[in-house]
């Protein structure tokens, strides 16, 4: 099992080192020079030309990377070229909000999507099961943005209840997490709804039956528990990616996350705050994915975990 | 003989899928004493699984429904009972063994688990450890170590599932066991193990037993009885001397009898059945085997014959109207 | 046994993730003041209350202002970090200038008392208040002025921005003289504006300018807080302020990027000032809760082709465009209606500006147009027209597309982001038609036009040549630069940009609007021509 989990995490390092080098070339290699846009419009060429200097922009791209990786591996992920704060505080000062704001509305859609997927299953072909994907295709389809607003104005000008924005209290982060859960549910749903479906016609759901066990027990015990092993899967690749995605959301509720970090990085090729974010996303999946491995494992007594 | 266990009488079942009707049963009648052990013969598709089904209600829901007739156990009229009376019957009295032990455990609890699962939704008296003992025994009955217990089923061979099975079936000492063609999905050395396995358990607690299977020798080993289904319909039982003496068969168990090879004989072909099992969505008027049949007479294809009987040897045939009355 | 370790092991793993996010909320800052951090939450609180805007419900002593872009740089002339506008609001806050521009560009004392422009116009005597003390208690001295110029003007923005800076000379305490190598007419202006905001020299000299920009001291009304990245800054009223404690107590500066969400905050009584707001989305509210306020602002929209490459090295199709561009439509589409139109690159309010009627001026015609195309040797070749996407520049350029290929000019438009934007046009092979982009003059003269044509700045190595340099213009727009009688001044810039009219170089289109939204209940906001000056200490709650 250790020796499972050391491999695992050493064969992360390629992937980071793969997924870095490409990032890293691709900013450098982007149209825009970062000096230009650091030193602005009026800049003096001299100017411009001690700001590449200093960059360390005249270097090959190649030796460019390997002195940043080198910085990685001490722990020094530099400062940003735009506005000299250290990489790695403006990043963790950021973290906490994107994160609490995943995990809200992955414990959203897990808490509303798995219950109603269930029932939905349950009751097949009938009124809750309709109404229940058609909600959730609704919600779906609406952008988030549009849907942020409408809730902005309805739930905070109209009714009071909520703040429009800002991250400071738990409470805030409601509204935001219910906009970011909201594009994830319908397929949540359909997922736990087919997964119950198909385990539900499966063999030893009838051999449960046949030992005179209820409906209800073998929902919950059989059904369920059978049922949640693709579900499980597809919540922790969800995951993942809502550290960076949640880009639409964190503007409209002026949440100060991850997301919009990186935007604003990228847009100013401020390359040491791209790349130490890349890096530590590359990992963060790379470890959430992990997990989800060992979840499996210890859910399914029939995976092996042999490399 | 007194009242019997259990008592089908005249069942009709049908499959309602979205192309069309399938009528499984058709008027399927037999009867099981206590004790008794009952084999049920047929090709594929002759609706014996079904009856096995439809005597604890675990027909698909929705797709599966019985139309006419009635099933009787012990004095309860099982199409009208309720769930609540159902899940009392189901594991407790009446038992199932099914046809795939690949598939028809579990995979995610382990086989001692199973088994409990059978005790704690039976016996709510009995305390964990007294349950936990009970689960141990059975195991060592069925042939299994018991320390193998906390195992998940995809640790087991396919010979070793079908024990946990029966384990599972038999754990809470049922009065009527079927077995739907419990040696199917075995090779054949296994078979051999697992039937001698179950008719001991079977004389050990008295258990009677419906053994549903496509294999004559199978039957005429472990079998007192024998009801040879055909399209849905019980066409010849009796005993299995009776049936087995080849003196008088149904032309369908005739053809069966034929078909199957014989060690002391060379042949240079085997001699099929001709034809296909009758279509269920378009079941023809008169005798179901008619199209196949040798024998077949004009009234075979217009008249549906009634059984005839012969002291405890019934044939539904019109050859053998002339022997004997209704 | 193995499982169970496996599953703690799998628990901890996602409590260690859980708890980094549900924990210490907000994170501490990055940067926080020299004298403590105590985040003044009372203006934040209020967002959880109901949607009443009553001053009462927001503390009339706190502020909040919201803008669209993160305010990332706090010292005024930092050498190697980039400097833009975001930070103008709370820079000219915390720090002071010699003199503050006035709400109609006129020139009233600061930190300067009064002063004296010599007669050729290269020296500049301030003298300096006597009652001023930074926020760390050391009081201001003429030695804190001249080393605060003496650097800033040898940065690159700064030696823009003071041209012409020589050295500051210390004469006594309260007295210093600014030495030009040159007259620069705008001076006073740039003695208005950031590389000119005081700066405490002993305390520079002993923690360096990171450690500056982290806790900035200045003298200004308010005291810097703290900083949370991509969220807010938070300021305090400085209680020694020379010209006494503001009335604003608090001001929390937040950021808010989306424009709806800005609307809904004004609405909703969450925020209490929108700088930089958008006047299209303001146009669109209806409450009398809020009310907004707009200024003619230091930037012009000017439409520039690319004279030496392509179908604009023709000058009749320059000219066909120069009269071809309806300016009032696109007003109507871009701005609601609410920009001034342009005639030259000179913003109205600009020092230096010619008076109307003392320059060409061409106006809007169709079928002038029409005639100038024909007449050129324009045959429906592509023309790209580049701007940056997400700005408004890219609606207008969209809407300059339609009119143009009314007018039969085969005429696309690539938008892209801002870096792009740059490697097309500023340091590219010049493969575009014309650039579309707002450029703003800081120091609020018509000096910024030295910028846009003069060859020693625009033809550096590097620089993509647009074909708009001329030793004509070139020798007009540096004499403007150094006249101190401010009608030759006029007459250097007339006579500039005639020569750019007639040469047909671009088509300059609007002059920018600033505009700032408020809480009806808040007096003193006014928006000013440069973008994101606004003084929290003129404001007051009724």
């Amino acid at each position: 099992m250790t020796k499972y989990i050391m491999k695992r995490i050493l064969m992360l390092i390629p992937v980071v080192i793969g997924i870095t080098m490409f990032i890293y070339v691709i900013m450098s290699l982007a149209p825009g020079d970062p000096a230009t846009l650091i030193m602005g419009p009026d800049a003096k060429y001299e100017d411009i030309l001690a700001k590449r200097q200093e960059l360390g922009l005249n270097d090959p791209i190649f030796i460019r990377y390997l002195k940043y990786m080198a910085g990685v591996i001490r722990g020094d992920f530099g400062t940003s070229w735009y506005n000299g704060y250290n990489v790695m505080s403006e990043f963790l000062s950021r973290l906490p909000n994107t994160l609490t704001l995943g995990l809200m509305s992955m414990a959203i859609t897990i808490v509303i999507g798995i219950p109603f997927g269930v029932i939905a299953a349950v009751r097949q072909n009938g009124a809750i099961d309709y109404c229940t994907l058609v909600l959730a295709m609704l919600f779906s389809s609406m952008p988030a943005f549009w849907f942020g607003l409408m809730a902005q104005i309805y739930f905070c000008i109209t009714l009071g209840w909520l703040p429009a924005t800002g991250a400071d209290t738990l409470k805030h982060f409601i509204l935001p997490s219910i906009t970011l859960a909201s594009g994830s549910l319908a397929g949540q749903v359909r997922l736990t709804r087919t997964s119950m479906l198909e385990v539900n016609k499966l063999d030893y759901v009838r051999t449960a039956r046949s030992k005179g066990a209820s409906e209800s027990r073998i929902i919950m015990k059989h059904v369920l528990r059978n049922g949640m092993l693709p579900v499980v899967t597809s919540i922790g690749g969800h995951f993942a990616t809502l550290i960076g995605g949640a880009i639409v959301t964190e503007s409209v509720f002026a949440i100060p996350g991850v997301a919009s970090l990186m935007i604003n990085a990228v847009k100013i090729r401020d390359v040491p705050v791209v790349m130490g974010i890349i890096v530590v996303i590359s990992v963060f999946v790379g470890v959430v994915n992990l997990l989800v491995d060992l979840t499996y494992a210890f859910i399914d007594p029939r995976v092996k975990l042999d490399g | 003989m007194g009242e019997h266990l259990l008592e089908i009488e005249n069942l009709h079942v049908q499959y309602n899928t979205d192309e069309a009707v399938v009528n499984a049963l058709n008027g399927l009648t037999l009867t099981l004493d206590k004790g008794e052990s009952l084999g049920v013969v047929g090709e594929t598709g002759a609706g014996k699984s079904t009856m096995a089904l439809s005597i604890l209600k675990l027909l698909p829901a929705k797709v599966g429904e019985i139309t006419k007739g009635s099933i009787t156990y012990d004095g309860t009229d099982i199409i009208a009972a309720d769930n609540h009376t159902m899940r009392g019957i189901r594991g407790a009295r009446i038992a199932m063994i099914f046809q795939d032990p690949m598939t028809s455990l579990d995979p995610i609890m382990t086989v001692g688990d199973q088994i409990y699962e059978v005790l704690e939704l039976h016996f709510p008296q009995m305390n964990q450890a007294e349950k936990n003992q009970r689960v141990d025994e059975i195991l060592e009955l069925v042939g299994i170590q018991k320390s193998r217990r906390n195992e998940y089923p995809h640790k087991f061979s396919g010979g070793m599932k079908q024990r946990i099975g029966i384990a599972m079936a038999l754990v809470a000492e049922p009065e009527l066991l079927l077995a739907d063609e419990p040696t199917t999905a075995l090779d054949v050395t296994i078979q051999a193990q697992i039937l001698h396995l179950m008719r001991e358990l079977q004389k050990k607690y008295n258990t009677a037993m419906i053994l549903i299977t496509h294999d004559l020798g199978v039957v005429a080993e472990f079998c007192e009885n024998v009801v040879v289904v055909y399209a849905g319909e019980v066409i010849e039982q009796g005993s299995v001397e009776e049936v087995f003496t080849r003196e008088k068969n149904h032309p369908y168990t005739e053809g069966l009898f034929n078909s199957i090879p014989d060690l002391t004989t060379d042949v240079d072909r085997l001699i099929p059945i001709p034809g296909f099992m009758t279509d269920p969505t378009n079941l023809p008027k008169g005798c179901k085997f008619a199209s196949r049949c040798s024998y077949c007479t004009d009234i075979c294809r217009t008249e549906a014959p009634p059984m005839f009987a012969e002291g405890t040897h019934s044939i539904k045939c019109f050859l053998f109207q002339q022997k004997g009355g209704e | 046994m193995k499982k169970k370790a496996l599953l703690a092991g799998v628990l901890s793993a996602m409590a260690v993730i859980s708890l980094a996010g549900c924990g210490s909320k907000p994170a501490s800052a990055p940067t926080t003041a020299a004298d403590g951090q105590t985040t003044t939450q009372a203006a934040s609180e209020t967002q959880s209350q109901t949607a009443e805007t009553t001053s009462a419900a927001a503390g009339r002593d706190s502020v909040t202002v919201a803008c669209a872009a993160e305010p990332d740089c706090f010292f005024p002339f930092h050498s190697t970090l980039g400097t833009n506008m975001d930070e103008v609001p709370i820079l000219h806050n915390v720090y002071e200038t010699p003199i503050k521009l006035g709400p109609d560009n006129s020139h009233e004392p600061l930190l300067a008392e009064s002063w004296e422009i010599s007669e050729d116009g290269r020296s500049y005597t301030l003298h300096l208040r006597d009652d001023v003390y930074f926020h760390n208690g050391d009081k201001m001295t003429a030695e804190d002025v001249a080393f605060t110029l003496n650097s800033a003007g040898h940065t690159s923005a700064g030696s823009a921005q003071l041209a012409n800076y020589d050295n500051t000379e210390v004469l006594d305490d309260k007295t210093v003289v600014i030495h030009l190598t040159d007259p620069y007419g705008p001076f006073l202006n740039a003695l208005c504006g950031r590389f000119a905001l005081i700066v405490n020299k002993s305390l520079y000299e002993e923690i360096g300018e990171d450690a500056y920009n982290d806790a900035p001291v200045g003298t200004g009304p308010y005291k810097f807080m703290s900083r949370i990245s991509g969220d807010r800054v938070t300021l305090e009223a400085y209680d020694k302020y020379w010209a006494g404690e503001p009335a604003i107590k608090n001001v929390t500066f937040m950021v808010m990027s989306d424009t709806n969400t800005q609307m809904i905050s004004l609405e909703n009584g969450d925020i209490d000032v929108l700088i930089n707001a958008n006047i299209g989305s303001l146009s669109k509210l209806q409450t009398d809760k809020v009310k907004w306020e707009t200024k003619d602002a230091s930037s012009i929209d000017n439409l520039a082709i690319n004279c030496s490459k392509g179908v604009g090295t023709d000058i009749n199709f320059r000219r066909a465009l120069q009269c071809g561009i309806n300016k009032e439509e696109l007003n109507i589409g871009v701005y609601e209606g609410y920009a001034t139109l342009g005639d030259i690159q000179i913003c109205p309010s600009f020092s230096g500006r010619p008076d109307p009627g003392t320059y060409k001026v061409v106006e809007y015609d169709f079928e002038k147009a029409k005639e100038y195309l024909a007449a050129s040797n324009y045959n429906g070749e592509e023309f790209k027209l580049v701007t940056v996407a997400g700005t408004k520049d890219e609606s207008g350029a969209q809407i300059i597309q339609g009119q143009l290929i009314e007018l039969g000019i085969n005429c696309t438009v690539s938008a892209v982001d801002a870096a792009s934007y740059n490697a097309m046009t500023e340091n590219g092979d010049g493969d575009y038609g014309a650039k579309l982009r707002f450029s703003g003059v800081s120091v609020l003269d018509a000096d910024g036009l030295y910028y846009q044509y003069n060859s020693n700045f625009v033809l550096q190595p590097g620089k993509y040549d647009a074909g708009v340099c001329s030793d004509e213009l070139d020798d007009l727009l540096q004499k403007g630069r150094v006249e101190v009688d401010p009608e030759k001044r006029k007459e250097f810039y007339a006579q500039a940009c005639d020569l750019i009219t007639d040469n047909a170089y671009g088509v300059c289109l609007y002059y920018e609007v600033n505009a700032c939204a408020y809480n009806s209940s808040l007096n003193g906001v006014t928006p000013r021509a440069l973008t994101g000056l606004y003084f929290f200490n003129d404001w007051s709650w009724q």
